[in-house]
């Protein structure tokens, strides 16, 4: 059995003020995500995707049930400078969660404030800029770059900040297609070399397939996981919640009605090719 | 002509060591009634240029024409534009404050001193176009809306100005799907049954590529390319060098081509790749 990272059990939650009937934002959630895995969120708006990533980090306290990271309680307040420094947030709009004048002062901040010694965190500042590749950048203030640049800024201080878990709100919505690609690869390379836990929280489902686990959100329920072509191949249940799939899985589904014979399971590009390669040797 | 501009340029913090030239010689004509896409990365100038149409921002050099006039930018001429071109910012609802979803959207025509009574057709009006005109949302919160609400009651806000072109900047960041779907299905509908000439920056080519009638990309605050989706997605070398993407079921079709199918590549939609490989596929039962 894998080392379990973050845990929710019978975890529910309402948000205050809202008055008795409004349903919570969410109920009932049991999940499990090991250390190293790369699980994607997906939902409709107000399916309380937003809302689980703030429990997992404490931003957000369980109405019922609990919440743990590293076997560590949220409800227990000694534990949250620790989850909170093992777990960091990237925002959709990076220009929510960028405070530093220049790149290297807004990658320090939190070291700053978790008052490490100058040259610790001088190390850590360098070592997680050369680990986005943006060194160059160091002494830029950030409201002259690119979307992209600022979302690697805003995981750089993350990153620096020694964070196993990274926490992720859409942190691609802003940005043009090449910044996307760009943060999408740096995600993928944090998760295969250096082993982070990703959890993010995406309307795309080409970045959904992406991950090992794609889990749904509808309602404040967690309504079906499973890995990517499990999940995103389940078209009847996407199009139920309003939600899409990828091209790939749309055009093969599309197809197969068509009385097309291809099999169930096709999420991406490279899968269709090669069933409509092998399409064509036969026929 | 709509909206037309010569040689326009902008630079920022001018005369400073700061100095960005961000429009460098825009020449461009925008015709009444179209639904123009406004492609281009991220720092291209997009959103600098959206802010010349309604005279946010004031050329730097060069022109902008809207309906034939020149713009003035006295306050007088700015209020007669601001009527005609509305504009809908990046994230708009973060612009919102009013107590009531009525008094948000009834803000521009209250600023324009209209009547109580036409202040209130207006609202009304804008709210119906954007299927938020259930009595029960008047009195809401704006802020308490879904995010896909918040949007449309957004748009609606600009819409209360009865603009005779509609200008939006990134309009479906954040949403799911469905309200995608909704906001796209809007505008379809503001532009060919109400005939508001509209003008949109989107990176989301699926749904956008079946409205649209003309393409306009940006790079490094000059047009390099413009026409209609055939011409501008024929070129995926130009448009993969300026940081671009093509529309998912034309990268699909260039995929299959590229494995050795015979696929046609100026494909925008699922539904023509769909049609494509199926008369492949009886073509071949046929042999």
């Amino acid at each position: 059995m894998p080392e379990i990272l973050l845990e929710a059990r019978k975890l529910s939650f309402t948000y205050p003020g809202e008055d008795g009937e409004s349903p919570p934002a969410l109920e009932g959630i049991d999940l499990k995500v090991a250390a190293g895995e790369y699980v994607a969120l997906i939902g409709p708006n107000g399916s309380g995707k937003s809302t689980l990533l703030k429990l997992f980090n404490a931003l957000l306290l369980p109405t019922a049930g609990e919440v743990f990271f590293d076997g560590r309680s949220t409800a227990d307040a000694r534990n949250i400078p620790y989850i909170r420094a093992c777990c960091g947030m990237i925002f959709q709009n990076p220009d929510n969660q960028i405070v530093g004048a220049t790149v290297e002062e807004d990658v320090a901040f939190a070291l700053e404030n978790q008052a490490l010694p100058p040259p610790e965190i001088r190390r850590r500042v360098s070592e997680a800029l050369e680990l986005l590749g943006i060194s160059h950048l160091a002494a830029s203030p950030p409201h002259l770059l690119s979307g992209g640049e600022k979302q690697k800024v805003a995981l750089a201080g993350v990153l620096a900040a020694a964070s196993r878990c990274l926490l992720l709100d859409e942190p691609t919505a802003m940005l043009d297609p090449a910044g996307q690609a760009a943060v999408l690869e740096t995600l993928q390379m944090l998760n295969r070399q250096r082993g982070i836990t990703l959890v993010h929280v995406t309307h795309f489902p080409e970045e959904a397939a992406l991950a090992h686990r794609v889990l749904v959100l509808h309602g404040g329920r967690l309504v079906k996981e499973g890995p990517p072509a499990e999940v995103l191949a389940d078209l009847p249940l996407l199009r139920a919640l309003g939600l899409k799939s990828t091209a790939a899985a749309e055009l093969a589904w599309l197809l197969r009605e068509d009385g097309f014979p291809l099999p169930r399971g096709i999420v991406h590009n490279r899968e269709l090719v090669e069933q409509l390669c092998s399409y064509a040797r036969r026929i | 002509m709509f909206i037309r501009t010569e040689d326009l340029t902008y630079t920022y913090f001018p005369g400073t060591p700061f100095a960005v030239e961000v429009l460098r010689g825009v020449n461009l004509s925008i015709a009444r009634g179209s639904f123009t896409v406004l492609l281009g990365p991220s720092g291209s100038g997009k959103s600098t240029l959206l802010q010349h149409f309604n005279g946010l921002l004031q050329p730097s050099g060069g022109r902008v024409y809207v309906d034939g006039e020149p713009l003035g930018y006295s306050r007088r001429e700015l209020l007669q534009l601001r009527q005609k071109v509305g504009l809908v910012f990046q994230e708009p609802e973060s612009q919102f404050f009013a107590e009531t979803l009525f008094d948000e959207v009834a803000f521009a025509p209250r600023n324009f001193g209209l009547s109580p009574a036409a202040v209130d057709k207006r609202v009304q009006r804008a709210l119906q176009l954007v299927g938020l005109d259930d009595a029960a949302f008047l009195a809401k919160s704006p802020f308490r809306l879904s995010a896909g609400q918040q949007r449309l009651a957004a748009i609606a806000s600009v819409l209360a100005m009865q603009p005779q072109a509609l200008i939006l900047d990134e309009p479906t960041a954040g949403l799911d799907q469905a309200a995608q779907d909704r906001l796209f299905a809007l505008l379809q509908e503001l532009n060919r049954e109400q005939g508001i000439t509209v003008i949109v920056v989107t990176h989301r080519l699926e749904q956008v590529v079946p409205l649209a009638h003309h393409f306009l990309v940006m790079v490094e605050g000059r047009i390099i390319m413009e026409g209609s989706a055939a011409e501008i997605f024929s070129r995926p070398d130009v448009l993969e060098r300026c940081g671009l993407a093509l529309p998912p079921a034309t990268r699909l079709m260039q995929e299959l081509a590229a494995a050795g199918l015979p696929f046609s590549t100026a494909i925008f939609s699922l539904e023509e790749a769909r049609a494509e490989i199926n008369a492949w596929r009886e073509r071949r039962a046929q042999r």
